[in-house]
């Protein structure tokens, strides 16, 4: 069939319900519509469903061992599988210490690489340093964990735990301080490694938060001839006071959660840590060590609670986190 | 006071005068929107809006900003449907059928007008999908779909047609010439529409637009993003296309609307003012608020 | 010293101080490669790839590791990109500003920045105990949860920048809603989608607590997901804790291995955002 120039036919009602009578409009066949939205829908509950289901099973799976420890769980440091008397103060404390610890290390260096990435860095090399930057953060978690225990740990125990082992008095302040196995698998690198981790994280949000201050705040500032430190700390810190707490509340999100590099150099005892270097543990490392040989009932239950005060833990300040940046971010 | 209360009267009855309108013969009509209201969730912005458009002419809708153009060109092809809380009452006549038909616009037709003046329209008669066949639209912002060239202009047809290859090969040639694009194309129907400059990505929508056939063509400021050039060629292609299509054409551009329209509508505030032919509104403008836009007074 | 030149000071030392931390950043992420090359590279070699775990002593290579990450990633991903997209899909187009939409994106968060470990205990229960067994499958829907959060963040966001008036063109000509978002923003959005599933990609490819007690792991090669498989990261776990120099080496090959994939994988996502970007 030729189709004219011209236009001899038109689109008009009739001939329309002719062709569509011969062969249905599939654009807009209602059903495949529905069918559509309706599978975009099942997706999005899926995933409400999946983080659902972590809570539910997390609560249920712990709930044995909150009955028959009640309160106590949170607050005793006994874990003895043999006896069957977990709490979960050790791995609590462990957890809360190291990420601090790590967001003490972390957050002047995440400050001070963002501030010089923004302020001071030179325009060409600034986009390069700040990919490398962001490539510590794909770095898995595994592969920290392995730099950690054959790297940093013999390095810290030869050259940070023994000198100050020779040097000071057991019994002194700085010994009971510095006390610990010197095999360098202890709270303080596992917080340095954790520190590392988060590192990337927080200096990839700051530097957006320090990105939202209009120009003319920072051009005001300097054209009065301030320094570029005077400009930073009276001017562009106080602008993003929110934000930062944001970060910082981010930055310790992640420490907590995180698994796989504490796990190799923590030393993995249970209990308080006692002192710097001495060995301890954290939720994570605690279920990811013993899980798998669990040896009872009970012990799952104790493994499971342990995850769900985790999460509970993870969730309240990651909420906070990222209330404050949208706060900030508007 | 009887000076004040004569005022006052004069000033209501020129706010809401009946709007001056030169009315094409019906039997010419091939749309026609009759007292059409638009509400924006509670907002109304159309106030009893008739608009005839005649077959196989340009109409142009001019006005100042926030008049309703745009507004009443959307409601013509129904496309304010995407966004909840939009919707219209009054009639809309493709051809004789009213295709405000759906059962919510019949509902509130018969609460304003009663249901003798509603009586005769069927709740539900219009069929979505063959009205946006139509009706055509292109819009202000040239918007080519990330495909070939060939496949953005096939892409309607396809919609409602299963066409061999040698056919879809004349169609697309036949829409890419009749908008004058063809020669500028035709060795790289293949290449992605993205990669065109702004003023051949607005004729490629045009041809898109023109490839399923439709009765009328509706453009909103078509040529607002294009610079002179493109401008000039967009308009030649539309008083081309005139001999197939019926144009309705929004402009903020008054030169544009009295070089290629016929018929003009000048709207303000959500009414139109007057419709008249475009020689007849720009020369003799009737009303002093049509004269006072279309010299320049305000705008 | 006057007070000019004390806040000249002050700036310098500040100044050096942020380079300091830069510095100290940079270092740590030079050591660390070069940790791995040094450890890594002389144990690469053909064995490696067609060797499957050994016993202490004798000799062997990762292959039932890296075959059992491919699969499980693969199929992890699988899903994630599936219910990623229709997920990020209905947020943008559908339902994304209502209340539950708005829960919805929240909860999504959540899941994205949850400890992986948790994720694995919810599958131990949802798909190990029941079953009495850990399997590839427990494996590959834990890498799937957290992979999937992240593939309907980068899709909502890649929608929403997509014009409205592109919707509008479409509809305009008689589509249907889905059909629009199927035939056209879907295609506009391309890279974006892509940079979404490589970023999830990126982050299950070295994930190993959650592997832990779903898929377990497998001293034997073995490509049945109903049973439990080895993985790279498990391999490694258990290698490097052991008390084997052979193991040992074996584990910093698979630590190189990992680090260059999830490397390379960034590295490609980031130059398709780019991309991206310029056009």
């Amino acid at each position: 069939m030729v189709l004219p120039f011209r236009r001899e036919w038109a689109m008009d009602s009739a001939t329309i319900d002719n062709a569509v009578a011969i062969r249905p409009v599939r654009s807009q066949n209602p059903a495949a519509e529905t069918i559509f939205r309706g599978l975009c829908f099942f997706a999005a509950t899926l995933l409400l469903a999946a983080l659902a289901g972590v809570v539910v099973s997390l609560a249920i799976g712990g709930w044995p061992a909150f009955r028959q420890f009640g309160f106590g769980f949170l607050t005793s440091s006994e874990w003895n599988p043999v006896t069957e008397v977990y709490g979960a103060a050790g791995p609590i404390v462990g957890t809360i210490i190291t990420s601090i610890l790590a967001l003490g290390f972390a957050l002047p260096l995440a400050l001070g690489i963002s501030i010089f990435l923004v302020e001071f860095c030179p325009h060409r090399i600034s986009r390069p340093i700040a990919i490398a930057v962001e490539l510590l953060a794909g770095i898995p978690s595994i592969v920290y964990g392995m730099w950690g225990l054959f790297v940093l740990a013999p390095w810290f125990a030869t050259h940070i735990q023994m000198p100050i082992m020779m040097g000071t008095d057991p019994n002194s302040f700085w010994g009971k301080l510095f006390y610990g196995i010197p095999n360098g698998a202890n709270i303080f690198t596992a917080s340095l490694i954790l520190a590392i981790m988060i590192l990337p994280y927080m200096a990839a949000v700051f530097r957006e938060l320090l990105l939202t201050i209009p120009a003319q705040v920072r051009e005001a500032a300097y054209g009065l001839g301030s320094t570029s430190f005077e400009v930073m700390r009276q001017v562009m810190l106080p602008y993003v006071r929110r934000g930062t707490v944001g970060v910082i509340m981010l930055g310790l999100g992640r420490a907590l959660g995180e698994t796989m590099a504490v796990t190799f150099i923590i030393g993995n005892a249970h209990g308080f840590p006692h002192s710097l270097f001495d060995s301890g543990s954290t939720i994570a490392s605690t279920i990811a060590n013993e899980f798998a040989e669990a040896t009872s009932e009970m012990h799952t239950s104790a493994l499971v609670a342990l995850g769900l005060v985790l999460f509970l833990l993870t969730f309240a300040v990651l909420a906070t986190a990222r209330a404050l940046l949208a706060g900030q971010k508007n | 006071m009887n000076e004040t209360a004569t005022t006052a009267a004069t000033i209501a009855a020129a706010t809401y005068d009946a709007p001056i309108m030169t009315v094409p013969p019906a039997d010419k009509l091939v749309l026609e929107a009759r007292k059409l209201d638009f509400f924006y969730g509670k907002t109304q912005s159309l106030f009893g809006v008739d608009l005839p458009i005649e077959r196989n002419k340009i109409t142009a809708l001019i006005g100042p900003s926030g008049c309703g153009k745009s507004t009443l060109l959307r409601a013509l092809n129904r496309i304010y449907d995407l966004y909840p809380g939009q919707y219209a009452t009054g009639r809309i006549m493709l051809d004789g059928e009213d295709i405000l038909s759906d059962r919510g616009a019949v509902g509130r037709l018969r609460e304003r007008d009663g249901d003798d003046a509603a009586g005769d329209v069927k709740s539900g008669s219009t069929d979505m999908s063959k009205l946006r066949a139509r009706v055509g639209m292109v819009f202000q912002k040239p918007t080519p779909f990330p495909m070939s060239i060939y496949d953005n202009v096939a892409f309607g047809v396809r919609l409602y047609y299963k066409k061999s290859r040698a056919e879809m090969d004349q169609i697309v040639e036949r829409s890419l010439r009749r908008a004058a694009l063809w020669d500028e194309v035709k060795d790289k129907l293949n290449s992605s529409g993205l990669g065109l400059s702004g003023g051949q990505q607005q004729r490629l929508c045009v041809a898109r637009g023109i490839a399923v056939e439709p009765e009328v063509l509706l453009l909103d400021e078509p040529a607002s993003a294009l610079d002179p050039v493109s401008t000039a060629k967009l308009e030649e292609t539309l008083m081309e296309l005139r001999e197939d299509f019926s144009i309705v054409i929004v402009t903020h551009n008054l030169q544009q609307a009295a070089r290629i329209s016929d018929h003009t509508g000048f709207m303000f505030l959500g009414r139109m003012i007057e419709f008249r032919p475009t020689a007849e509104l720009f020369e003799r403008p009737q009303s002093t608020r049509t004269r006072d836009y279309v010299t320049g007074r305000f705008g | 010293m006057n007070r000019a030149t004390r806040r000249k000071a002050t700036n310098t030392i500040f100044v050096g101080l942020c380079a300091f931390a830069t510095l100290i950043a940079l270092g740590a992420l030079v050591l660390i490669l070069w940790s791995l090359v040094v450890n890594g590279i002389g144990g690469i070699d053909a064995h490696i790839f067609t060797m499957d775990q050994p016993a202490p002593g004798s000799p062997g290579g990762l292959r039932n590791g890296i075959v059992g990450s491919l699969m499980m990633c693969g199929m992890g991903m699988l899903i994630a990109v599936v219910v990623g997209i229709l997920a990020g899909t209905w947020l943008a187009e559908y339902g994304g500003q209502t209340p539950y939409g708005h829960a919805v994106r929240f909860l999504n968060d959540v899941l994205l920045s949850a400890p992986s470990i948790l994720v694995g205990l919810f599958v131990y229960e949802l798909l190990v105990k029941p079953f009495h067994g850990f399997s590839g499958y427990a494996g590959a829907v834990a890498l799937a949860l957290l992979a999937a959060p992240i593939v309907t963040r980068t899709t909502e966001d890649m929608l929403t920048l997509q014009p409205n008036t592109l919707r509008e063109a479409g509809m305009a000509l008689g589509a249907g809603r889905g059909f629009v978002i199927r035939s056209i923003i879907w295609k506009a959005a391309g890279a974006g989608l892509l940079t979404g599933a490589l970023l999830g990609f990126a982050r299950i490819s070295g994930e190993t607590a959650p592997l832990l007690f779903t898929s377990l792991g497998n001293q034997f090669f073995n490509a049945n997901l109903t049973q439990p498989m080895a993985s790279l990261p498990t391999t490694i776990f258990q290698f490097a804790l052991s008390a084997y120099d052979d193991w040992r080496r074996l584990a910093w090959v698979g630590a190189l291995l990992i680090a260059v994939a999830v490397l390379a994988v960034n590295t490609i996502g980031r130059f398709v955002a780019r991309e991206t970007h310029r056009s």
